[in-house]
């Protein structure tokens, strides 16, 4: 061990796995301190990855040159296109994965990093100097690492505390400890906490299910990947590593609704135990039954936790009652009557630093090479976890060399990017998960063209090897060519991209009518086909969006007094110094920002000019 | 007399006026002494209102003072002393709207209010600053957030175990978005017909006495008047007040046909009567594009009837003063500008020409308004047709956002957060 490195990322979850991996492939000397190292990328809620608007986000991973779109191909053992009845858009791909697969996986990935040490131990306080920059940290063992940059990435482990029914344990997953010196340190460089709870659902014996009392869900028959790298292969379709196997789904009853209601004193939730919030998108059972009173059933997803386990995850029934009403609620389940619980759903309770206190570097504003990443941030999900992982990691080492810019990716460009402003702009009130419809610019944020979307930007960072830029070039040529043909080309008096545009055409259509058509390479004809349908709708977005996007380039200088604005409003100048928004764009989708706001601070700084 | 203060400082700037110490409690009125430079203290009555709870959203006081403006002018000076500044015009309202008490469509109505010059112009801004707009857009704003966020339970969550909308309902939840707006429309008058500064044009043969006439609605001297025929050369206008507004009148220059004028004036230089020939054509013109036509006629003159290219709406007997036998036609008036006999009456009956309209309780829409709505309604109309195939779901929300966008621009901004949070108080998402 070293006693000085450029960066340490504190945490081995799917932010610090990602956050690591990118630093030390930049070059950086880079330490992940975590408190067990064969956690590492470990999987703590359920055992898939991706979905919808989270799959886009993997895709825009792999195409920067992320590491858990390839992890994810490697490990996954049932591939599903979501919304596949709707448009290209809103496809999102997904992946059940062998957790336990996936975090070796990660483990081998990282290893293969240069410049990179995996430490096991526990940061307990971050070193600064007196100009408020990072300089080190010491761990609970006494020793001191120095660097000049930290990523954290703790998750749910700050101040962590499981609750099941009356039971509340320290730790932020079960079986492990929690991290308790982190958040004292962290208050007392000026940050200010919030706390968010989550949930996790019981895990069953898979040999004690009646599988039969289940309806079957089965995988793509053509699974397609995460990575780029994997899709590349040409006229060759890819095929996941691993034996590939199904999901079920159950219900819920009456009888079962029943003893939630007449045990929620016992719920931590409802007998006050819990007061921090969580996710609205993901509600216990019990929030399920009070808040859906009127609704019979509820679903049940059985997700097997890995090919060499026997341990099934129960999607849908995530839950802090006592253990005893666990144990009656899931043997009325339907194929569950002898059922035996692994171990037992819980809710975990966990402290965050509101993220107004950061940059869209994700650097923090009060101390100069501090950054904070995943659930620390607010988020929930592993997607947006190692999103922010990436954008930390690749800001941290840019932070080293004085003279590189801000990595930040526009709200147009990437879901990262829209995750990122979002959590600056507007300060989660529950864990902050990522949906299509966050996307103003959903139409051009697709799955097919995250590579066009960024790939380019992850060479010019850097984490884009010859190989990939190579390979993805060439499939940039085929896709341009293709486009150049349908221009150029005629179909009953139109030209033949006009002709494709039409709802009632297709290539297969196309290619009866145009020989040229037939020789274009099915996986490239079908990005083609996607790229033209929407070109129109993609065009008309922009023109409604195109204000917005002047607002965006019109950059506000970190130096400005806000207190010298003329004719600011006092509660617009608090804002605006708290959020410290860099465009105008930013600032004028702070809550109580209005337009005429923003106008007074283009004239200021017209003046300023 | 009322003063009022708004901000902050209002209750500490506020204190310095009053003799004893008062604590300002919130939406209170008391009975207190005043204490205005070396004046005798006088009693008045302070309201106080505590933000967020106040016109504004900040703390107000109102301090209602005895009438006499030198002491209203004296305390004004003392609360300026003490950091107070008087507002600019309408910044109360504009508080009122940044500190979100008020939408954008209250506030235009108290901008029009300031700037109305008609009672129809204040009625109609009343029920803006009423919030009709808003109370009546809000409906077909809500259908297609609503349907909007159904749309988005279909894409964001299609995993979950909700049930979607049919292409029916979504048709018909456009539909009655649709509707609403439609019949908005349909029941509301243009903004700018009532802030349409109504023009009656004034004609009449040379000397009929139209410029006596227009000096005497004027009250000051606007035409030049002579006894001569044909002084008025060209169109001369004035702002009159009448009751229930302001209106121009345009005294046009003397209507007659060429033989006419050549009676009356010898010279004819082919370039006179050129100009002549313009004049009179542009006098035509302006009759034409009036909205009122007011003919004044010389009861004492020979001639027949000026051949006008539409019809009077009023008749005005001019010099009643120098004879009494006009005729009684109905739609007239007779009056002596030089004495002022019936002149009351005459204002009357122009007011009703230039203000009376039918159902003129209709909300008023301004052209951004009509605008929004119908960048609304040609987006619900393309949603509609997208709404007939399923595959289309993200194209169909990306309409309905422009619709909501659009409705927004009056309303406010539905965000995507508004959205999920519909999504989400409606159905039970979370696997």
């Amino acid at each position: 061990m070293r006693n000085k490195y450029d960066i340490i990322v504190i945490g081995g979850g799917h932010a610090g796995a990602e956050a690591a991996w990118a630093a030390s492939r930049l070059g950086a000397s880079t330490a992940l301190v975590t408190l067990d190292p064969t956690r590492i990328g470990q999987m703590s809620c359920n055992p898939a990855i991706g979905g919808l608007a989270k799959g886009q986000m993997v895709r825009e991973i792999d195409a920067l040159g992320g590491l858990m779109g390839i992890a994810t191909d490697n490990t996954g053992i049932q591939f599903r296109m979501l919304n596949r009845s709707k448009g290209p858009a809103v496809w999102g791909p997904r992946a059940q994965a062998d957790k336990y697969k996936y975090a070796v996986e990660v483990q081998r990935l990282l290893s293969t990093c240069p410049n990179l040490d995996i430490l096991n131990g526990e940061v307990s306080e971050i070193l600064t100097d007196d100009s408020k920059a990072v300089r080190g940290v010491t761990l609970a063992n006494g020793a001191r690492i120095g660097c000049r940059a930290i990523i954290v990435t703790t998750g749910t482990f700050l101040r962590a505390l499981m609750h099941t029914g009356e039971k509340k344990t320290e730790g932020g997953r079960v079986g492990e400890g929690a991290a308790r010196g982190l958040s004292g340190c962290l208050a007392k460089l000026g940050l200010e906490l919030g706390r968010l709870k989550t949930g996790t659902p019981p895990r069953i014996k898979k040999e004690s299910i009646d599988f039969s009392k289940f309806d079957e869900q089965l995988g793509d028959d053509e699974p397609a990947p995460f990575s780029h790298l994997n899709e590349y292969q040409p006229r060759k379709n890819w095929a996941p590593p691993l034996q590939q196997v199904s999901c079920w789904i159950g219900a819920t009853n009456q009888t079962i609704h029943d003893i939630i209601r007449a045990n929620l004193h016992r719920a931590p939730m409802y007998s006050g135990q819990i007061q921090s919030t969580g996710p609205r998108y993901c509600p216990s059972i019990e929030d399920k039954v009070v808040r859906f009173a009127d609704k019979p059933s509820h679903h049940i997803f059985l997700e097997p936790e890995g090919l060499d386990t026997n341990e099934i995850y129960c999607n849908g029934i995530s839950t802090s009652l006592p253990a005893d009403v666990q144990e009656q609620m899931i043997r009325l389940v339907p194929g569950l009557e002898r059922a035996e619980i692994l171990r037992y759903g819980y809710a975990v309770e966990y402290d965050m630093v509101w993220p107004t206190q950061i940059r869209s570097t994700l650097e923090t504003k009060a101390i100069r090479g501090l950054f904070l990443a995943g659930q620390i941030n607010g988020t929930s999900g592993y997607e947006e976890a190692a999103a922010q992982g990436l954008i930390a990691g690749v800001n941290a080492t840019r932070d080293l060399r004085e003279d590189s810019s801000d990595f930040v990716l526009g709200r147009d460009e990437a879901y990262m990017g829209v995750l990122v402003d979002d959590l600056v702009t507007k300060p989660p009130t529950e864990p902050y998960r990522m949906f299509t419809s966050r996307a103003e610019h959903r139409l051009h944020l697709r799955n097919d063209n995250a590579d066009e979307r960024l790939t380019p930007i992850g060479r010019e960072i850097g984490l884009v090897d010859d190989s990939r830029w190579a390979q993805f070039e060439n499939r940039r040529q085929q896709i341009e060519d293709g486009i150049a043909l349908l221009r150029a080309t005629r179909v009953e008096g139109v030209t033949a991209s006009d002709w494709l545009r039409r709802s009632e055409s297709d290539w297969t259509k196309l290619a009866e009518k145009l020989p040229e058509a037939r020789a274009v390479e099915p996986s490239i004809a079908r990005l083609i086909e996607v790229r033209v349908k929407y070109e129109g709708y993609i065009a008309r977005q922009d023109r409604q969006i195109e204000k917005f996007a002047k607002m965006e380039s019109k950059l506000i200088p970190a130096s400005i007094d806000y207190a010298t604005v003329v004719g600011l409003r006092n509660e617009a100048k608090q804002k605006l110094s708290t959020f410290t928004p860099r465009s105008l764009g930013q600032a004028l989708r702070i809550s109580g920002i209005t337009p005429a706001d923003i106008t007074l601070i283009a004239i200021h700084l017209d003046k300023k000019r | 007399m009322v003063v009022r203060l708004s901000g902050s400082n209002a209750t500490s700037i506020a204190q310095h006026v009053l003799v004893e110490a008062y604590a300002f409690p919130a939406s209170t009125g008391a009975r207190l002494r005043f204490r205005v430079r070396d004046l005798p203290s006088f009693p008045g009555w302070v309201y106080s209102f505590r933000s967020p709870k106040s016109v504004t959203g900040e703390d107000v006081v109102e301090l209602h003072l005895p009438g006499n403006p030198l002491v209203a002018r004296m305390l004004l000076e003392d609360l300026i002393a003490h950091g107070a500044r008087q507002a600019d015009p309408g910044e109360f309202t504009a508080r009122a709207y940044f500190n979100g008490r008020i939408d954008l469509a209250q506030a235009e109505g108290v901008a029009a209010t300031i700037a109305a010059q008609s009672d129809a112009q204040l009625q109609a801004a009343r029920q803006l600053l009423g919030g009709e707009l808003a109370r009546r857009l809000r409906p077909a704003m809500d259908s297609i957030a609503e349907t909007l966020a159904l749309v988005e339970v279909g894409i964001d969550f299609s995993e979950e175990d909700v049930t979607f909308l049919s292409t029916e309902q979504i048709h018909s939840r456009l539909d009655s978005a649709d509707r609403a707006l439609d019949d908005l429309l349909r029941e509301s008058a243009r903004f700018e017909d009532v802030t349409h500064e109504p023009q009656i044009v004034l004609v009449g043969r040379p000397n009929a006495g139209k410029s006596t006439l227009l000096n005497a609605l004027v009250g000051e001297e606007r035409a030049v008047v002579s006894p001569v025929a044909g002084t008025t050369r060209d169109a001369i206008s004035a702002h009159v007040t009448l009751p229930h507004g302001v209106v121009r009148i345009i005294d046009v220059a003397g209507i007659e046909k060429t033989s006419d004028r050549q009676r009356h004036l010898s010279a004819t230089a082919s370039a006179q009567a050129d100009i002549d020939r313009q004049m009179q054509e542009r006098a035509q013109q302006m009759i034409q594009s009036a909205d009122r036509v007011v003919l004044a006629i010389d009861p004492a003159d020979p001639d027949p009837p000026l051949d006008l290219p539409r019809k009077p709406d009023l008749i005005v007997y001019t010099k009643a003063d120098l004879s009494a036998s006009a005729p009684t036609v109905h739609n007239s008036v007779s009056v002596s500008a030089l004495t002022g006999g019936r002149m009351t009456e005459l204002c009357q009956q122009l007011d009703r020409l230039a203000f009376e309209r039918e159902g003129g309780q209709a909300l008023t829409l301004n052209s951004r308004h009509l605008q929004c709505i119908a960048t609304a309604r040609e987006a619900i109309a393309r949603a509609r047709e997208l709404a007939q195939s399923n595959v289309a779901q993200e194209l169909l929300a990306m309409e309905l956002r422009e619709a909501l966008d659009a409705v927004g621009q009056i309303l406010g901004q539905v965000t995507p957060d508004d959205v999920l949070g519909r999504v989400f108080a409606t159905f039970c998402i979370g696997k």
